[in-house]
């Protein structure tokens, strides 16, 4: 009855996948403090929050069994953001999530970290489908998905009354068509 | 790696959250008989991160919350263990049972566990509770234990508790014995 869950570490050509640590806390803090980053992913939160957000990413691995990795640059070691895929209790699809630390975007790191994380997903994960919640107005962030070939599928309606764009990826089968080398390298 | 252990006692196992787990706890997190010591209504969303974020704690710290069930029938009959979330300001031996299963001296049963697990295993020196000063069940439980009352009205997060210092290793066990 005991429970084991190990998260795997990934890798893309710029960046390392990994499990998040209490020592992320405050590359992940700056994400949600800045405020016009948090506009789109639920607003300021607090430093204590943050903390709570990292345990509840975990843990959403034991429960789910894949879930969010932390994203590392693999020049320095530096905490740039996480993404991966997700699913909390309201969520309608299965999702790959992503997000930067301030300063982090405009040089396609978001995009290649998701494209690692939807291999992960259809190769490891079983999953027939992805897709990515993008709110509306964010810009960057249907840009990144996007650039892995998402197309608008409706919208869905998360937290009770939150209602954010669903962009969809190509299924598995042509997603490897389309990147062949899976962005893995 | 992260383990989850399973604590076993008399009557009761404390186990790691499962999603099977979030529909009865979020049919409680809707009673106010319930809910009104532990921060009141939190809607089905925020219980399963809850039961997230418990798990993950494992994964940061070493240790976290638990859910708890009889361990003759897997019934849960509510949740408890040692936490530390962001804010707090030590870690601290919690707990909490559905009313319909109060009374039956299975929070004594479940803290005396996790307070041994931290004293044995974690290297704890020392535990404190978060009491609401109105919740005399707990208080109860808290005088059972050996506690005593050392702050009142301590804020945290976004909330307001006494904190009850629980009895150092030494005199725990001398009281209340090594082994569940």
């Amino acid at each position: 009855m005991k429970v084991e869950f190990e998260i795997p570490t990934l890798e893309t050509q710029r960046l390392r996948l990994r499990g998040l640590a209490e020592t992320d806390l405050d590359g992940f803090a700056s994400i949600y403090s800045d405020a016009e980053n948090a506009r789109f992913i639920g607003g300021v939160v607090s430093r204590h929050e943050c903390w709570r957000k990292i345990a509840l990413m975990i843990g959403h691995w034991h429960i789910r069994g894949w879930g969010i990795f932390a994203l590392e640059s693999k020049a320095n070691g530096q905490f740039i953001g996480y993404c991966g895929p997700w699913r909390p209790d309201s969520w309608q699809h299965d999702e790959i999530a992503y997000s930067l630390v301030p300063g982090q975007s405009g040089k396609g790191l978001a995009a290649e970290a998701a494209r690692r994380a939807i291999r992960f997903a259809y190769e490891s994960c079983g999953w027939a489908g992805a897709v990515s919640y993008v709110d509306a107005g964010n810009e960057a962030s249907r840009r990144v998905a996007q650039k892995n070939g998402a197309r608008r599928d409706g919208s869905a309606t998360i937290l009770d009354d939150e209602t954010v764009e669903v962009w969809r990826y190509p299924s598995p089968r042509q997603f490897s068509a389309l990147f062949p080398s899976w962005g893995s390298a | 790696m992260t383990t989850i252990p399973v604590i076993e006692t008399e009557r009761l196992l404390m186990r790691g959250w499962h999603t099977e787990d979030h529909e009865l706890f979020t049919a409680n997190w809707k009673r106010p008989d319930w809910n009104e010591y532990i921060g009141g209504f939190r809607n089905r969303d925020e219980v399963w991160n809850l039961m997230c974020e418990a798990n993950g704690s494992w994964s940061l710290q070493g240790f976290g919350f638990m859910a708890v069930a009889l361990r003759e029938t897997g019934e849960l009959i509510g949740m408890g263990g040692l936490l530390r979330p962001g804010g707090w300001p030590e870690p601290e031996l919690g707990w909490s049972i559905f009313p319909e299963h109060q009374g039956k001296g299975y929070a004594t049963e479940m803290t005396m566990a996790a307070l041994r697990l931290a004293y044995t295993e974690l290297g704890w020196t020392t535990a404190m509770s978060l009491i609401d000063a109105r919740n005399g069940a707990s208080i109860g439980v808290a005088k059972k234990l050996g506690a005593s009352l050392e702050r009142h009205s301590v804020p945290v997060t976004h909330f307001v508790a006494d904190i009850w210092r629980h009895l150092p290793p030494e005199q725990f066990f001398k009281l209340h014995g090594k082994t569940n």
